[in-house]
């Protein structure tokens, strides 16, 4: 069976990872070529000791994470240079022995977060996906539907939030329907774009076969649409943690906004710093689960 | 079985260009397929024979002239889930496996499905032991069978190929021309087969039409007399590559027309 590369993510990694084991091959042979001229070795044999492991594992690491490393090493040679004290910025170190000494801080806000997340992920990707169903089928729901849905697209979703917050309450509620918000229009378009790429053999067949419109639609045209439905639920899934991060930075009293903007408040820097890095740590996270479930699912269906 | 005959009278076809400007496509097309014939219709390239098929499967209508299958309209056939047409893209639905691919025609048509029925067919395009494979691990050959399994799974009146091997290698296509030979003597259906290849129209159909290039027009009518479709062995005999020969030339006569 041969796997299929979706997306740009999943063709990004290929080069990198080569680029890594070949640079790692260079830079081990150069002693072993030394070494070949007093005892001649054979490739295979070379190429599995352990130094040239270790060394093919640690080229591979630099080259991928090079951003994450220069950060750990820029971040506190800035504090240094500029002679910041930690009323100023925090350190690495006091940011993770924040994170090491007072875990139950973190626990709460990130078990919140990634929750309303995942459930105004879910709950967005159903919205656009039946909307898009439905305008695709119907022109008469088209012409209702499309020109709102394009207006919640272009207003700013902040400039929404102080009337969704009348609207729906200063709460968790309100979290939610900001995530919808943000989450269903990739959906509903790329859920229309996806229904309308099937092959006209395919529709051909459908027609030949006496298929109705719902039996088409449910057999042929929507599971064409999966890899494309799939591929907003990757693009999705960060903004999904974006927008919980916004809205309860703004509105509620929990999550991991919300201890953004609190420890902010009360000038526990170390403590603010923590909740922006396991922010970005949960949605890297987020978007690789994504990127997996959107990999193994294309794989299903094309 | 039931069958229907096929009845195209006088059809043309024209396609609008721009500017007022139209492109003939066909142009007085008159051909009775019987009950239980097998035709084929060769032409070059461009010829407009795959437009005769689309008109018979009711996917597109004719400009002028009239088209009927068993009395009625072509739609009415695939309305009635009664039409078989093998494409010449497999369009066998990637997320199915062969054995749901085949059943489709019935979850289409609201009907039980018939799984001996369609081990049957399994069998009879020999895809035994694929049952459960997923169209993209399958080669060209194996797709279009499953196409075609798909294509007689309702037990269709009528029976539209079109050019359903022009995808595969001469060796393959030799191979899958018997295979369908052999089938179609077991099934008998009313069958119209488009293609440009002379030994697979000799080799099947009991006529053989050839078209003129565009527009598109009937040129010529030959009845095979030979028993090809049981004894393909006769292709090796002169009164075969005598008909091909004779169809070959008047294809050429017609590119030079």
């Amino acid at each position: 069976m041969t796997r299929i590369d979706t997306g740009a993510a999943a063709a990004a990694d290929a080069p990198i990872q080569a680029h890594g084991t070949d640079a790692a091959d260079q830079a081990a042979a150069s002693p072993l070529r030394d070494a070949a001229s007093i005892t001649p070795s054979t490739p295979a044999v070379t190429r599995s000791t352990p130094f040239v492991l270790v060394g093919r594992f640690l080229t591979a690491v630099l080259l991928r994470y090079w951003p994450i490393i220069l950060l750990l090493i820029a971040w506190p040679t800035w504090l240094l240079v500029n002679g910041y004290s930690r009323a100023v910025a925090p350190s690495p170190l006091d940011v993770a022995g924040d994170i090491v000494l007072h875990p139950d801080v973190y626990v709460w806000p990130v078990v919140w977060t990634a929750l309303f997340a995942i459930g105004g992920l879910i709950l967005g990707m159903l919205v656009g996906v039946v909307m898009g169903v439905l305008v695709w089928m119907s022109p008469l729901v088209s012409g209702l539907l499309t020109p709102s849905a394009l207006i919640l697209r272009v207003v700013p979703v902040t400039a929404m939030i102080p009337i969704l917050a009348r609207l729906f309450g200063y709460g968790s509620g309100t979290v939610v329907v900001i995530v919808v918000i943000l989450v269903f229009f990739p959906a509903f378009s790329l859920t229309i774009s996806g229904m309308s790429s099937v092959p006209q053999s395919s529709r051909d067949l459908f027609a030949v076969l006496g298929s109705g419109l719902r039996s088409r639609v449910w057999r042929l045209h929507l599971p064409a649409a999966v890899p494309s439905i799939m591929l907003a639920l990757r693009l999705s899934a960060p903004i999904a943690i974006l927008g919980v991060l916004l809205a309860e930075y703004l509105l509620s009293g929990v999550g991991l906004g919300d201890l953004l903007q609190s420890s902010g408040d009360r000038l526990i820097y170390q403590r603010q710093w923590a909740s922006a890095l396991i922010a970005t740590a949960l949605s890297v996270i987020c978007f690789g689960l994504a990127r997996t479930a959107e990999r193994k699912v294309v794989d299903r269906v094309t | 079985m039931p069958s229907r005959d096929i009845a195209l009278l006088d059809v043309a076809k024209t396609y609008p260009l721009k500017r007022g400007a139209a492109l003939a496509a066909l142009d007085g097309i008159s051909l009775d397929i019987a009950n239980g014939e097998f035709v084929a219709l060769l032409g070059p390239s461009g010829c407009g024979k795959s437009t005769v098929l689309r008109i018979v499967a009711g996917l597109e209508e004719p400009t002028s002239g009239s088209v009927s299958v068993g009395g009625a309209s072509p739609q009415a056939l695939s309305r009635a889930h009664r039409l078989g047409v093998a494409f010449q893209e497999h369009s066998l639905l990637p997320w199915l496996t062969v054995r749901q691919n085949i059943a489709l025609p019935y979850s289409v048509a609201g009907r039980k499905i018939d799984g001996a029925h369609i081990q049957d067919l399994i069998e009879l395009v020999g895809l035994v032991g694929f049952e459960d494979a997923r169209p993209k691990q399958l080669s060209g050959g194996m797709r279009q069978r499953a196409s075609i399994a798909r294509a007689l799974v309702l037990e269709p009146e009528v029976l539209l190929l079109d050019e359903p091997f022009g995808a595969l290698d001469a060796v393959t296509r030799r191979r899958m021309n018997r295979e369908l030979g052999r089938i179609w003597a077991e099934l008998r259906i009313t069958t119209l087969l488009v293609t440009h290849d002379v030994d697979e129209a000799v080799l099947l159909a009991d006529r053989v039409v050839v078209m003129t290039g565009r527009p598109g027009r009937v040129r010529h009518i030959e009845d095979i007399d030979l028993p090809l479709r049981e004894h393909s062995e006769l292709t090796r005999t002169p009164e075969f590559h005598d008909i091909v020969d004779r169809l070959t030339g008047l294809l050429d006569a017609t590119k030079d027309a």
